[in-house]
Order: structure tokens, then C-alpha cells, then sequence
């Protein structure tokens, strides 16, 4: 793998309906390494979720190559897609798809259970990855009586069940405010830190670029910029903020 | 995936509610026509179950136990010399009139056995001494039939077909699918009362001796006695419930009203389920995302049919048990037989799983990656 964990090339895309073909994404190079926190900007309709479900095995491209962790994921059945987003992806959507009614520590075991985890370790499991995320002191809330900040975070730890290599979150602060959007950030941050983990974020959120080792902004279907950050002066903390104009200055040529 | 599923249910309780209400009711209606059809089916076939008689002889047309023809007395003794048969008595049915109190009359189905075996005779009896009914004109009849009689009492004298007869016991449980009063004596008495003549009866009961070959005994019996049916108990038992049920259109008219309580059911089941599928559908679709299989998806919904199944089953019973106990009549019983209860338990699952098929069907239309594409 060469500590590559996600390494795509010539990644193109087009949604066809009826006779009409439009194109999203038009030969997409990337690679993204091991414990890296890569963020995908850029406007509406630029490619960036069509992406994030490419990476993640939901979507199959129209052509080009797609290795996750280095396996070539294009020869796999839908099972075997299936089976490595299980044991190896973990997702954070933007609307989070939690049940509503269930506590946050029985959302985790829901995904623990798919897992085929054993019951009787679930409660101990979700409260532990409850605590990584922030939100252990709420496993017995309902998610619906959670504010939007603690949801998210509860999704955070639903995407740690497998303890996957790979994270891919959607717009993960769209709905938060800007403490609760820092906190979970932070929550990504350390999730890269701490455990080693690949996490890779779909933002519209400038206050999000600070967290991140690098970001891609897409523009038309096409990467336009390429920005990797500066070292930061904490494993934690946030780098100065960045600005897109920023970005923009420095796409040419970074790929 | 069962935890998923009850969660799910308890989560959503109002849908839950509507499947397993759907549920009970189609256990409760096939539990309770199921009961009046067997109840009603037991009527009919009455004298043969209260009787101890291997064998049934009776003339060759008949069909059911509660209308037969004469046969000659004398068969009985050509029966009484076949090898295996240890008892044979006559046993004597006919219609007759009970003189009422106010002067009407009320039909009545004299039966006459044995004096000695009383063969045939009451078996369950609730007040009075059954060993009376050898004195002459002495008769049983049924509490249920009381009212319709004019209320006799045990001790009392009653007249039938204009001749004196003394009630000495009352018997529980015989009434018969016809429902005309049902009135126990000897076949002594059994002959002034009813238009039978002396010199014959309805039925030969025939008991076997202890491991006598029936089959060898019923060949020696039909060769001696061509005019006659010769059916076992069993057989009896099964021609006399053919005989109303054929007659009446009594099992298509249970069978359609049950049949209706299962596609109600469904229906109620099924769109409770489809509900419930469709109110979780984005849920179900991050399941996807998340990487649960098409078989773990399927195992969700079957488990929640299996649970609704399971809870309107026990829910059910109860009912079924408290409107067999609350409304069931010696007129119309309704027996609830465990038989009864595991078969449309059986059934009840098998609508639930068949119920399933349109919530399946949609939840492998969902495309996960429309989780990411909202």
C-alpha cells in the first residue's frame, strides 16, 4: 500500500438522464496517505460528494482507476463493496441518518450489530466510542432530544464502530454553529492524530481548512487547486485560517 | 438484526400497533370461526363420540348417525356369532313430541339403548341416577334442553308421543348438530315412544373383543349382512361431519370468513410494515451506505414481521380464550383446540413473512449512495 490509502486516477463521471449526460467529474487524479485529513471544497455541483461516494464505494466511476487500500475496488461485486465499507470505511452523512428514537450509545450498537459484534460488549463498546467522540455523557440520550452539534458526534462515533482506516464525512459542520462545528473538527483532527486514521471531508466551511493536511478545491468536475498546510504549532490545534482566494493562488501546477 | 427490529417497532409504535392489531385480528377470527366450525363439527357426530361402540351397523343408505333406517332385530344375532365380536346391542333412534306445559308440543330425538349396557347411553350426567333409566319409561334429558322442554324436573313426569314418561336425570352436553332435544331412555321404552317398530332398530353397536382383527371382522360381517354399512367409530364419525358439511356448505362458509380474516390481516400487516420501511427509509439507507448486506436488510424486516407476529399471536390467545370461555353455549360451542391455535399461529407467520415482500422489495430499490447524494 506504501501508506497510500486511497489512490485514484483518471476518475471520470457522468449522470445520464434518459438521452442527456452530464458530465460531474472529468479525470480526476488523487492520493491520499495514511493519517492524512484531506478536505474536498468547492462550489455546488463541482464534484466534490460525487467524489467523497466514489471513494466510498457507493458510487462505481465511469471510468478510470480507483485502488482503497490498495485493492482495486472497480473489480469488486457490490458484496465485496459492501463488505470492505462495513469492516473498513466509516461514513458521517451530512443529514446523519441516526435513529431518532434510539439512545446515542444504541445507535453505535446498531452498527455493531451489523458488524455481528457481540451483544454483550455493546454497551461497553458504543460508551467508549461515545468518549473519543466527546459525547459519552450523553449515551443515554435520545438522539432526538440531542442538539445538532451532539448528533453529529454521536455520528462520529457510529462511523468508528468498525475502527475503520478510512473516514469520509459530508459536510460534517453545514448544520452546526461555530463552537459545536470546532469541536467536531476537533474530534476529526484527533481522530488523524491520535489514531492514525484517513479521514476525508466534503466542506463548504472555510472554518474548517485550519484542521485540515491538505485540501482540494474542485471546480467543474476538475481538481483546481491543491493546498497543502503549514505545520501547526500543536498536534490539536488548528493551523491559521485559510482562505480559498488562497487556494486559488496556489492551484497551478499542484495536483 | 432482531434487536434492530424491536427497537424499530417500540420506536414507532403507532405503525407496530396497526400490524399487530392487523395480526390479532386475523388470529382472533380464524380462532373463533375455527372453534364454531369444530364445535358445530363435534354436534355432528355426537352420538358416535359419546359412545363406546367399535363398530356401527347400520342399513346401507345411511349417512349420517342422527338419521338412520330400520335394520331387522335379527341381524343382531347373526352379528353376536361372529368370531371377535364380544358385545353387540340394538340401539333404537326416533323422532318423537313432548307434551309441553302449555299444551304445545316440542319435537324430540329419542335414543333407546340396552337395558342392560345402556350401550350408547348418557355419558355425562349432572343430577338424578342414571341406573333409573332401566325402570320402565323412565328418560334423561339435556340441561341445555330445559327451557325448550317447559323445565322439567328430575322426578317429574312428562309425556311423550301421549304417553307418561319420568325424567331421572339430567345430562350435560348432548346437543346435536340438529338441535332438536336430544331425550335418553331403553330401547324398550325407545319403541312406545317413537315410531320404531319392535321387531327392528336403527343400529347394531358392536364391541370387539381385546386385539380382535377389525378388518377380518368387518370382511365376515358384510358377507353376512349385504344390506347393511358396516363403518368403524372413526369412519362413522367422519361420514356423519361429511354428510352436514357436504349438505350445508357449512366449511366453505367457515373457510371464506377465515379466508377474509387472512387477507385482512395482510393487508393490515403489510401496510404497517411498508410504513414502518417507508418512515425509515433514509435509516435504512445509511444501513446500506454503512455496509450492511442485502440479507442483514431482509433479516430486519422479516424479524420485525417474526416480532409482530409473535406479540399479535400472544395477544390472540388471550382474546381467543376469553370469547371461547365468555361466549360459548351448547348450542354453539366454540372449541378452541391447541391444534387450532399452533395451525393458525402457523398460518399468522406465514402472512406476516408474505407481508414483508413489498417493504423488501423497496428497500432494495434504495440506492445507498443517495445517502451521500441526499
Amino acid at each position: 500500500m506504501n501508506g497510500k490509502v486511497i489512490e485514484a486516477s483518471a476518475i471520470s463521471k457522468a449522470y445520464t438522464a434518459g438521452k442527456v449526460s452530464t458530465p460531474v467529474l472529468n479525470d480526476v487524479d488523487l492520493c491520499v496517505r495514511a493519517g492524512e485529513c484531506l478536505l474536498l471544497t468547492g462550489p455546488s455541483g463541482s464534484g466534490k460528494t460525487t467524489l467523497l461516494s466514489i471513494i466510498g464505494c457507493l458510487l462505481t466511476p465511469n471510468s478510470g482507476q480507483l485502488d482503497i487500500f490498495g485493492r482495486n475496488v472497480l473489480t469488486m461485486s457490490p458484496a465485496e463493496r459492501a463488505e470492505l465499507r462495513l469492516r473498513r470505511i466509516g461514513f458521517v452523512f451530512q443529514r446523519l441518518h441516526l435513529f431518532a428514537g434510539l439512545r446515542a450509545w444504541e445507535n453505535i450498537r446498531v452498527a455493531l450489530d451489523l458488524l455481528g459484534r457481540p451483544a454483550s460488549a455493546a454497551r461497553e463498546e458504543s460508551q467508549r466510542l461515545l468518549e473519543i467522540a466527546g459525547i459519552g455523557d450523553r449515551a443515554d440520550q435520545r438522539t432526538s432530544e440531542m442538539s445538532m452539534g451532539q448528533r453529529q458526534r454521536v455520528a462520529i462515533a457510529r462511523a468508528l464502530a468498525a475502527d475503520p482506516d478510512l473516514i469520509l464525512a459530508d459536510e460534517p459542520t453545514a448544520s452546526l454553529d461555530a463552537e459545536a462545528g470546532q469541536k467536531a473538527m476537533t474530534v476529526f483532527r484527533q481522530l488523524c492524530t491520535d489514531f492514525g486514521k484517513t479521514v476525508v471531508i466534503v466542506t463548504h466551511d472555510p472554518r474548517t481548512y485550519p484542521f485540515a493536511d491538505r485540501i482540494l478545491s474542485l471546480s467543474e468536475g476538475r481538481i483546481a487547486a491543491n493546498h497543502t498546510a503549514a505545520p501547526r504549532s500543536s498536534a490539536h490545534a488548528p493551523r491559521p485560517p485559510v482562505q480559498l482566494e488562497e487556494l486559488a493562488c496556489t492551484a497551478g501546477g499542484l495536483r | 438484526m432482531f434487536w434492530i427490529a424491536w427497537k424499530t417497532l417500540v420506536t414507532d409504535r403507532g405503525k407496530a400497533l396497526s400490524a399487530v392489531v392487523g395480526v390479532v385480528f386475523s388470529f382472533v377470527l380464524m380462532n373463533v370461526q375455527g372453534g364454531l366450525y369444530l364445535g358445530l363439527m363435534e354436534k355432528t357426530s355426537l352420538l358416535v363420540d359419546q359412545c363406546e361402540a367399535d363398530l356401527w351397523i347400520g342399513r346401507h343408505q345411511v349417512e349420517n348417525v342422527d338419521f338412520p333406517e330400520c335394520i331387522p332385530l335379527t341381524w343382531l344375532n347373526r352379528v353376536r356369532g361372529v368370531g371377535g365380536v364380544s358385545q353387540a346391542e340394538p340401539y333404537v333412534i326416533g323422532s318423537s313430541a313432548m307434551t309441553l306445559p302449555d299444551g304445545g308440543f316440542e319435537p324430540v330425538w329419542v335414543i333407546g339403548s340396552d337395558r342392560q349396557s345402556l350401550l350408547g347411553g348418557p355419558a355425562s350426567v349432572v343430577a338424578g341416577n342414571l341406573d333409573e333409566i332401566r325402570r320402565p319409561s323412565a328418560i334423561t334429558i339435556d340441561e341445555a334442553d330445559l327451557a325448550k322442554l317447559g323445565n322439567p324436573k328430575v322426578g317429574e313426569v312428562v309425556e311423550i308421543n301421549r304417553r307418561r314418561a319420568r325424567v331421572v336425570a339430567m345430562t350435560r352436553g348432548l346437543q346435536n348438530f340438529i338441535t332438536t332435544p336430544v331425550v335418553h331412555t331403553t330401547t324398550a321404552s325407545a319403541y312406545a315412544f317413537t315410531p320404531v317398530p319392535p321387531d327392528s332398530c336403527s343400529y347394531v353397536l358392536v364391541r370387539l373383543d381385546h386385539g380382535a382383527d377389525v378388518s377380518g371382522v368387518l370382511d365376515q360381517l358384510n358377507s353376512l349382512l349385504p344390506d347393511a354399512r358396516i363403518l368403524t367409530a372413526k369412519e362413522f364419525r367422519s361420514v356423519s361431519q361429511s354428510y352436514w358439511m357436504n349438505r350445508t356448505g357449512i366449511g366453505l362458509s367457515f373457510g371464506a370468513a377465515t379466508a377474509l380474516g387472512l387477507v385482512v390481516g395482510l393487508l393490515i400487516v403489510g401496510q404497517g410494515l411498508y410504513g414502518l420501511a417507508a418512515e425509515h427509509l433514509p435509516e435504512y439507507g445509511a444501513l446500506k451506505a454503512i455496509g450492511a448486506s442485502g440479507r442483514q436488510m431482509v433479516s430486519l424486516i422479516v424479524a420485525q414481521a417474526a416480532t409482530v407476529a409473535a406479540l399479535g399471536t400472544v395477544i390472540g390467545i388471550g382474546l381467543v380464550v376469553a370469547i371461547a370461555r365468555q361466549f360459548t353455549s351448547p348450542v354453539t360451542p366454540i372449541h378452541v383446540s391447541a391444534g387450532l391455535i399452533a395451525g393458525s399461529s402457523g398460518l399468522v407467520l406465514l402472512i406476516c413473512i408474505i407481508s414483508t415482500i413489498p417493504p423488501i422489495r423497496r428497500l432494495q430499490r434504495v440506492d445507498p449512495a443517495m445517502v451521500l447524494q441526499g
